[in-house]
C-alpha cells in the first residue's frame, strides 16, 4: 500500500493548507491520509457509507423551489438543498458518518469531536451510537450554554461532553482542546474533526464526505429546474457545507458567493467576516484566512449563529476566495434573524441560524439580479435547536 | 556543521566536564517581564545551562492547562513579542550569559518576523523552538535562522517513525527536543515506559547533536532517569505551577522558584 503523508501536495491548496502540527501528530496524520485514500476506493467501504446514507441517513435529500419566497423578492428563482432533512438536522451527518465508518475500519474504538452549534456533536454521537464507538465531544462554555438542547441530545446519545472553559470558550478553543486530547490519546483515538479545516488530510477528506450535497443538488436542479444554478449560495464557518455544494460545480460557469457571519457589523469588530477582516496566518494545523491581531494573536469572534463563530476559514475557500472563483461576504446578525423569519413564514422551513446567513444574503441581493439566472441555496441545516435563543433575543418566554 | 554558538559552545563545555544540561522553561511576561528577567539571572546562578522563553499564544494547542494560564496571563498583561526581544536585549547588555531558545507557535513567530525586521533583529535570541512548524514546512525558517546563526531546534515524539529521525536531525542545530510522552506540556509524576529506548533511537539518528528530554519532568527522579540516557532535561510547568502559585498569594516568585529548583536538579 503507498503512504500518504500530512505534507502531500494533496494538502496543499495554493498557499493554504498544510499540517502545522506539534511532531506527535505527524505520524497519526500520515496513518489517517493513508487509511483514507485506500478506504475513498474500497467498494466496500463507499457501498457501506452510501448505503447507511441512504437507508439511515435520509439521502438522497430533495432540492426545493422556494416559490413564495421567489414571488416575494421578484429576481431569479431561488432554489433550496434540503440538509435540513439529513438525520439529526444538518449537513453534518454526511461527514461524521463518514469519518466513523474510517475510524471503524482503522480499529479506533474512541471518537473525539469538537462542535460549535452543536450540529457535529449531535452527528458524531448519533454515528457513534449506531457503530457502537465511545464518543466525547468538546465544547466551549459558551457554546453550551446557548445552545443547551444540543448539549442534552448528545447526552441521550450516550455521549460525554466536555465544555472548554479556556479562552473564548467557543469552536476555536473547542478545537484546540479535542486536539490537545488527540496528542494525549492518539493509539486508540480518532479525531473526527466536523468542518474542512485543520491540518491535511482532514479539508480534503471532509470536502469530499460533503460533496454528496453538491453531487446530488446538481442532478437534482437539472431535473427539477431543466438547467444549471448561475449562482450558488452558502453559509461559511470552517466551510464544509459550502465546499461540499461548491465543489461539483467548480467545473461550470456559475457564481459561487460565500456568506460568512457580519455578527454586529464588520466596522464594530465584533463579527466572524475572515475574508473582509482577515489575513493569512497558521490556525489548528493549516495556513488560511484568519482573524488576528497585528502580533499573530488570534482574535475573539462574534455570530449569533454558534456554528459560523470561528476565528479561521477552511484552507480551500481561501485559495478559491484568492482565484477569485468564490466571492466572500457577509450578513449581520439582524439581518440572520430576520432571514430566519422569513423562510419560515414564506416557506414553511425553519433555517438554522447558519444557514439563515445564506438566505439573508439571497432576500438582500435577490431584486438586484438578473430575473434569467438560478440561485440555489444550501439549506444546511434546521434551526430547531435555535428556536429558544431566537425567543430569548427577541424577549419572548417559552 | 562548523558554526557555532551559544547553544553549540554550551554543550561543548558540558561534554568536557559530562554534564548534562538542565533547561528550564518560563513563559515569558507571567507574571510580569521583570520578573521573567529575576527569574533567568536566579536560575542562571543555580546551574541552568540554557532558558527557554515560551512566546504566549491565544491558542497553544500543544501545552497542557499551567501553560495555557501563564500564557494567557501574560497575553492579559499585554506582553508582546516585541516586549520580549527587549528584555532579552537588556539581559544581554548586563552581561547576562546563557543561551536563550525563544519557544514558540508558528503564527506570532510568523508575525513577529513581519513586524519586527526579520531574523536579524532577533539579536540575543540562540535558538528558535516552534511547536507547530514540522521540518516539512520549515525549510525556509531553517535556512534564514542559519544566515542569522541562530539555531533551529526541532522535536521527535514517541509517535515519531524511526524513517522521520533523520530528516528532523538533518533540520535540527543546537539540539534536539524529545517530548517524553504522548501528551501536551505539564509535569506528570512518571515517565514513560521505554522512554530509555526511544531515546536511545533519537540519540542514534542525532548522531554528535545532544539530545534533551521534555514535557513531564517536574520532580528530581523523572529528571535524574532522564540524565541517564540524555544530554539534558527540560523543566516548563512544574516550574510554571511554582510561579503560579507564588505569584496568586503575593509571594517572593523568585525565591520559591530557587528553592523548586534547588530540590529538582538532580545534577
Amino acid at each position: 500500500m503507498s503512504t500518504h503523508g500530512p505534507f502531500d501536495d494533496a494538502g496543499r491548496f495554493g498557499p493554504y493548507g498544510g499540517a502545522y502540527v506539534p511532531e506527535t501528530l505527524v505520524a497519526p496524520l500520515q496513518e489517517l491520509a493513508t487509511a483514507y485514500a485506500a478506504a475513498r476506493v474500497d467498494p466496500a467501504y463507499t457501498a457501506t457509507l452510501d448505503g447507511m446514507l441512504a437507508s439511515w441517513g435520509g439521502r438522497p435529500t430533495p432540492t426545493t423551489f422556494a416559490a413564495r419566497l421567489t414571488e416575494e423578492l421578484g429576481g431569479p428563482p431561488i432554489w433550496l438543498k434540503r440538509e435540513d432533512l439529513n438525520h439529526t438536522g444538518a449537513h453534518k451527518l454526511n461527514n461524521a458518518l463518514g469519518q466513523a465508518l474510517l475510524a471503524h475500519r482503522m480499529g479506533k474504538r474512541r471518537i473525539i469531536a469538537e462542535t460549535g452549534a452543536g450540529q457535529h456533536g449531535v452527528a458524531t454521537a448519533t454515528v457513534c451510537a449506531r457503530l457502537g464507538l465511545d464518543c466525547v465531544v468538546y465544547m466551549g462554555e459558551v457554546d453550551a450554554a446557548r445552545q443547551a438542547l444540543n448539549v442534552f441530545r448528545m447526552k441521550l446519545l450516550g455521549a460525554e461532553v466536555r465544555t472548554v472553559s479556556s479562552g473564548s470558550r467557543t469552536l476555536k478553543d473547542a478545537i484546540n482542546e479535542a486536539m490537545r486530547d488527540w496528542v494525549a490519546n492518539i493509539d486508540d483515538t480518532f479525531y473526527l474533526l466536523g468542518s474542512a479545516l485543520g491540518p491535511h488530510p482532514y479539508p480534503t477528506m471532509v470536502r469530499d464526505f460533503q460533496s454528496v450535497i453538491g453531487t446530488e443538488a446538481r442532478a437534482q436542479i437539472v431535473a427539477g429546474a431543466g438547467r444549471l444554478p448561475t449562482t450558488l449560495v452558502a453559509c461559511v464557518g470552517g466551510g464544509s457545507n459550502a465546499i461540499g455544494l461548491f465543489h461539483p460545480f467548480l467545473g461550470d460557469d456559475c457564481a459561487m458567493v460565500g456568506v460568512e457571519a457580519g455578527g454586529r457589523g464588520v466596522a464594530t469588530g465584533k463579527h466572524a467576516a475572515r475574508f473582509e477582516g482577515g489575513s493569512p496566518g497558521v490556525l489548528h494545523g493549516t495556513r488560511t484566512y484568519l482573524l488576528q491581531d497585528a502580533w499573530g494573536q488570534v482574535l475573539e469572534t462574534h455570530s449569533v449563529s454558534a456554528g459560523l463563530d470561528y476565528p479561521a476559514v477552511g484552507p480551500e475557500h481561501a485559495m478559491l476566495a484568492d482565484d477569485g472563483r468564490i466571492r466572500f461576504t457577509s450578513v449581520t446578525d439582524d439581518e440572520a434573524l430576520d432571514a430566519f423569519h422569513r423562510l419560515s413564514e414564506l416557506e414553511g422551513i425553519i433555517p438554522a441560524l447558519e444557514s439563515s446567513h445564506a438566505v439573508a444574503w439571497v432576500i438582500r441581493e435577490a431584486s438586484s439580479m438578473d430575473p434569467e439566472g438560478l440561485i440555489l441555496v444550501n439549506l444546511s441545516g434546521r434551526g430547531d435547536k435555535d428556536v429558544r435563543q431566537v425567543a430569548a433575543i427577541e424577549g419572548v418566554e417559552l | 556543521m562548523s558554526r557555532t554558538t551559544r547553544i553549540s559552545a554550551r554543550f561543548a563545555v558540558l561534554q568536557d566536564q559530562s554534564r548534562k544540561a538542565f533547561v528550564p522553561y518560563l513563559t515569558a511576561g507571567d507574571p510580569d517581564l521583570a520578573t521573567t528577567g529575576a527569574l533567568c539571572r536566579m536560575l542562571a546562578e543555580e546551574g541552568a545551562d540554557i532558558i527557554e522563553l515560551g512566546v504566549p499564544f491565544t491558542d497553544p494547542i500543544a501545552d497542557g492547562p499551567t501553560n495555557q494560564r501563564a500564557a494567557q496571563r501574560a497575553l492579559d498583561r499585554g506582553i508582546r513579542p516585541d516586549g520580549i526581544l527587549e528584555l532579552v536585549r537588556a539581559l544581554r547588555s548586563e552581561g547576562f550569559a546563557l543561551p536563550i531558545v525563544l519557544f514558540t507557535y508558528w503564527n506570532p513567530l510568523r508575525m513577529l518576523l513581519q513586524l519586527g525586521g526579520g531574523y536579524d533583529a532577533l539579536a540575543g535570541i540562540d535558538g528558535i523552538l516552534v511547536t507547530d512548524l514540522p521540518p516539512e514546512h520549515g525549510e525556509e525558517h531553517r535556512a534564514a535562522c542559519a544566515a542569522a546563526n541562530i539555531d533551529t531546534i526541532f522535536l521527535a515524539a514517541p509517535t515519531t517513525p524511526a524513517e522521520r529521525l533523520p530528516g528532523i536531525a538533518a533540520a535540527t542545530s543546537g539540539f534536539l527536543y524529545y517530548v517524553s510522552s504522548k501528551g501536551v506540556t505539564g509535569a506528570r509524576a512518571e515517565l514513560a515506559a521505554g522512554l530509555e529506548a526511544d531515546v536511545g533511537a533519537v540519540k542514534a539518528a542525532a548522531g554528535a547533536l545532544p539530545v534533551c528530554v521534555g514535557f513531564g519532568i517536574g520532580t528530581k527522579d523523572v529528571a535524574a532517569r532522564v540524565c541517564e540516557v540524555a544530554d539534558g532535561f527540560v523543566v516548563g510547568s512544574a516550574l510554571g505551577n511554582v510561579i503560579e502559585k507564588t505569584a496568586e498569594v503575593g509571594g517572593d516568585v523568585v525565591e520559591a522558584a530557587r528553592d523548586f529548583v534547588r530540590r529538582l536538579d538532580p545534577r
